[in-house]
């Protein structure tokens, strides 16, 4: 009797994983991206006359799922790329724009992406560009734009 | 030498090993990586960046296949895939290429995994694991 108990369990729950079309791995779909997108812009302010792209998540030609804090990293990673760019605008020509640029930049320090998605080399290097910003260095940052700010990062 | 040791939940863990000196200021750095992909055959993009240490190739010694096959291939910030897919039915090393076939990816370049499996059963495996050299 216990026997046949522990096989219905195990086919009830064969049946809902079948029904799950993710697979039940804890993924998040498309709308579920786009929705933690929408909220992680809430908390970023971007330069003036800029705003965040619509094309989130990028159209693809096969199911995809995405990892948990896959939105709120391309939100972030935009940010970023909107600040260092701005940045770069101004740095020779208006003192305060670029300060106020440069402190965004430190801020986004805080920001998820860089906390918790991005590894150690890639906050060191960070960190290198904006000190070499601080004395009116622009190699560091021109080269994480031309690097890491392209496609979808970069302006319309 | 870092020895900086990492665990980041959900489906991609990746745990920093060892940094292995080169000459000058060029290092490669070697991880530990893997991850779970959906058994439905959906492509899988994962969250977390790493950032290549030196200009050159990225490499991935699997030794940890799936149940069925693994695909996988690097992504952007853009969350562009910028390499060929790469497919392991088995385990071995592979090197990730440029869509031009260039193997060189330069110093400072963020990138992501995307995967994905085979279907498969849920019982069956759907890890992978491999060692990263970047």
């Amino acid at each position: 009797m216990r026997t046949s108990r522990v096989a219905i369990t195990m086919v009830a729950l064969a049946a809902l994983t079948a029904c799950s079309d993710s697979g039940g791995d804890g993924l998040m779909d498309a709308e579920e991206a786009r929705a933690e997108y929408e909220h992680a812009q809430h908390d970023l302010e971007l330069p003036d006359g800029m705003e965040f792209p619509d094309e989130y998540p990028p159209a693809s030609d096969e199911p995809t799922r995405y990892e948990e804090g896959h939105g709120q990293g391309f939100a972030e990673s935009f940010y970023i790329c909107a600040w260092q760019r701005e940045w770069l605008d101004v740095y020779a020509e208006d003192e305060d724009a670029a300060r106020e640029a440069l402190a965004m930049l430190h801020e986004a320090r805080d920001t998820r992406f860089m906390r918790e998605q991005l590894d150690d080399a890639g906050r060191e290097l960070y960190d290198e560009y904006l000190s070499q910003a601080e004395l009116g260095d622009p190699s560091g940052i021109r080269h994480d734009v031309e690097l890491n700010c392209t496609g979808r990062l970069s302006p319309e | 030498m870092r020895l900086a040791t990492k665990f980041v939940a959900g489906a991609a863990s990746v745990i920093t090993m060892s940094l292995l000196g080169l000459s000058g200021a060029q290092a490669q750095d070697q991880t530990h990586i893997g991850g779970e992909l959906n058994r439905g055959g959906y492509l899988v993009q994962y969250s977390n960046y790493r950032t290549h240490t030196y200009t050159g190739p990225i490499v991935l010694d699997l030794y940890d296949n799936t149940a069925t096959y693994t695909r996988l291939g690097l992504r952007d910030t853009a969350n562009d895939q910028f390499t060929r897919t790469n497919q392991w039915n088995g385990t071995g090393t592979q090197t990730f290429r440029l869509h031009d076939g260039s193997t060189t990816i330069p110093s400072g370049k963020r990138f992501a995994f995307n995967g994905r499996m085979g279907e498969a059963r849920w019982w069956q495996d759907n890890t992978w694991a491999g060692h990263l050299t970047y």
